[in-house]
């Protein structure tokens, strides 16, 4: 048998490095050549991933029972106007933000942002689509959704590197802002508002008070350092 | 009586509600998790598997509550009689508790392993408890060294006969039974310290068994009026009181999760589950803790709080829950949702660590001949890093930490503590026999058994 030099404690005869302490074990006055039995196997128990995929498959197929059934029911009685439509409209925006990245072997942010941004804007085209309007659509909804696909995947792309807190909370609101101006330009310019921005400016100089303050913490590391402290979660 | 109905051939089949306790723990379930306990007793010669499986065959008969798969019925989970005899007796692995699927391992919620010496049987939570577990264990081992060996052993403490049959006491959900207060005991759910570190992969867990003798330990402790589980419970606390204040961070408190063995207060034989949970905790803003001053605390709160009236009001305050007319019409699918969400914003939050003690182990001395030591596993948390089971048998104490951190500094500072006390402590773990690319990802390798 052998002890620890560094804790004390005895070790098993199979032992080469202190559990403890990871100090090696050296003994000379141990002449064996036949290894001793370790107190744990080296086989592990490991059970398989849960199989999203299958599951995903089951939900599919799950979800297309109510979907034909509304349709072969709106086929049979038209009366009450093509209502399957949204049913099944519905289904397939539910199907494309949630199960669709389920059925992916590896999860790819850029191709399921854009899947998800595709699926809201010709969900929203089957509304419009059916209670034609003036142009709310391409004038008003698709700006809306490019923009905020073109700021989410920015802030994908640029949060594939591990950054500062700090920085994070920088870009976040910097985002917000700049959102919120873009949204209001679009929105007023639809409604012929006299003023081009309104609310956003409200949002936009809340941003930036706080993007100010931010960037405060980040040049101060003293305060940086309380803000840690008196804050850690 | 309820219960008289559950073992009479209901429907031409032998089933069981899940006790007050066990009806929490199917809820937990993660993907990555269950709350498993383990018990293995070591013996003094080579575990043969075959003789290991034909003593499982004539024991299991004996634990009708552990003979079963679990069911999910409308509004809660119920236990229904196996569909086979016995589940398989499996060569051990390197990671004890595992997560469990109810419908791996034949159904069964317990698993029979055996390596080199050592015979394990880890249960689900939901089944029973440590006591209970130990005393399967027990007379299974028992029956193993009749067949082996031819040894005759009588029997007696863990030891259950095999030529009696359960009686429905031994099957009873012991909660109903004895919640009869008229107060319900309030819970503080305030958040204490954790001691965080790198995790471990998922289903990985690092176990560390400090081995010591018992008269020693018990010696030890006397000298400082306390009992062995209070003393290791003082040193668990000021090593996490000591590391908490090295971080210079807002002191938050540091508690203590101590279950009890209800059985010692209560008159009740049953083979599931019957302990409760006390929390000791201390307030580090109240000033500098010496490890006396903490000593001291815990034995006072345990002797102060440990009698039958304040045991069963918090057993009534549990079983309210259960007996809410409300709750019990929620369907099954709902309960499951408030269960997990409730676990995983509580729960271990709550606590900072935890020691559960069997105590000690009582066999028949012709069967301790054959024994070298009782280890008692206490299920892997999903964010506590030091959960310590302790038991022992004879004259071998037997402490085990299961962490999920790769950091070793709780298990260093417990074991040394005692061996500057003048305790002797042997170490066995199974952190030397994980490869380092396997401390990564499991997942790299082939996801069942390797080799």
């Amino acid at each position: 048998m052998s002890y620890c030099v560094n804790c004390g404690v005895e070790l098993d005869s199979s032992t080469k490095i202190c559990a403890l302490c990871s100090t090696p074990v050296i003994n000379p006055n141990i002449k064996t050549t036949e290894p001793a039995p370790v107190p744990y196997p080296d086989k592990y128990m490991i059970p398989p991933k849960v199989r999203r995929r299958y599951a995903a498959f089951l939900a599919t197929m799950i979800m297309l029972i109510p979907n034909i059934v509304c349709v072969l029911v709106n086929l049979l009685v038209p009366r009450g106007g093509k209502w399957s439509i949204f049913v099944v409209a519905s289904s397939a925006l539910l199907w494309m933000m949630v199960f669709l990245p389920m059925l992916m072997k590896k999860t790819r942010p850029f191709i399921l942002l854009t899947v998800d941004a595709v699926a809201l804007c010709l969900y929203i085209y089957v509304f419009y689509a059916i209670y034609r309007q003036e142009g709310w659509f391409t004038g008003l909804v698709f700006p809306l959704i490019a923009g905020l696909y073109v700021i989410i995947a920015g802030m994908i792309k640029w949060l594939r590197k591990k950054r500062d807190w700090v920085k994070i909370a920088i870009n976040v609101f910097l985002s917000i802002a700049v959102y919120s101006l873009y949204a209001d330009f679009f929105i007023s310019r639809f409604y012929e508002a006299e003023r081009p921005l309104g609310v956003s400016l409200v949002i936009a100089a809340s941003c930036i008070a706080l993007i100010i303050f931010f960037k405060f913490v980040e040049r101060n590391k003293r305060f940086r350092a309380w803000l840690t402290r008196k804050f850690f979660v | 009586m309820a219960e008289k109905e559950q073992k009479e051939n209901h429907g031409g089949k032998f089933w069981l509600k899940l006790d007050n306790a066990g009806k929490v723990f199917p809820g937990q379930n993660t993907q990555t998790w269950s709350n498993i306990f383990r018990g293995a007793i070591t013996l003094k010669e080579k575990v043969d598997p075959a003789v290991l499986e034909e003593a499982l065959a004539r024991v299991l008969p004996r634990f009708p509550c552990f003979d079963v798969n679990i069911k999910r019925g409308f509004f809660w989970y119920y236990f229904e009689k196996a569909k086979y005899p016995a589940p398989p007796v499996m060569p051990d692995v390197g990671n004890p508790c595992h997560r469990i699927k109810f419908r791996e391992n034949k159904g069964f919620l317990f698993r029979v392993y055996y390596h080199e010496r050592r015979i394990a049987v880890e249960f689900f939570h939901a089944l029973t408890d440590g006591y209970g577990g130990s005393l399967f264990l027990c007379t299974l081992t028992a029956e193993y060294l009749r067949i082996k060996y031819g040894a005759n052993i009588p029997p007696g403490g863990a030891v259950l006969s095999l030529q009696e049959t359960a009686d429905e006491f031994e099957l009873e959900d012991s909660f109903e039974r004895f919640a009869s207060s008229k107060v319900k005991a309030k819970r503080r759910d305030r958040f204490v310290y954790h001691k965080k570190g790198e995790r471990l992969p998922a289903h990985m867990v690092n176990v560390t068994t400090g081995y010591m003798p018992v008269d020693k330990l018990l010696e030890l402790a006397r000298a400082n009026n306390a009992s062995i589980t209070e003393y290791l419970a003082a040193i668990l606390m000021y090593i996490h009181y000591n590391i908490q204040k090295e971080e210079e961070r807002k002191q938050k408190d540091v508690s203590v999760q101590i279950p009890v063995n209800l059985r010692r207060t209560f008159p009740s034989k049953t083979l599931r589950n019957f302990s409760l949970c006390y929390s000791v905790r201390i307030n580090p803003n109240m000033g500098e803790y010496t490890f006396e001053e903490i000593l001291k605390h815990i034995s006072l709160y345990l002797r102060f709080i440990n009698n039958e009236k304040t045991l069963n009001s918090m057993m009534t305050a549990n079983m309210a829950l259960e007996r809410n007319p409300f709750m019990r019409a929620l369907p099954l699918p709902v309960k499951w949702l408030a269960i997990a969400i409730s676990f995983g914003l509580t729960a271990e939050k709550t606590t900072t660590a935890m020691i559960t003690n069997l105590g000690p182990v009582k066999v028949p001395d012709e069967m301790l001949e054959y024994v070298e030591s009782y280890v008692m596993m206490p299920s892997p948390g999903k964010l506590n890093g030091a959960r310590v089971g302790a038991a022992s048998i004879g004259n071998t104490f037997a402490a085990t930490f299961a962490n999920i951190y790769t950091d070793s500094r709780i298990e260093r500072e417990f074991f040394t503590f005692l061996v500057k006390k003048g305790i002797p402590v042997k170490i066995e773990s199974n952190r030397e026999s994980i490869p380092e690319n396997f401390k990564n990802n499991p997942y790299a390798f082939n996801p069942q058994i390797t080799k």
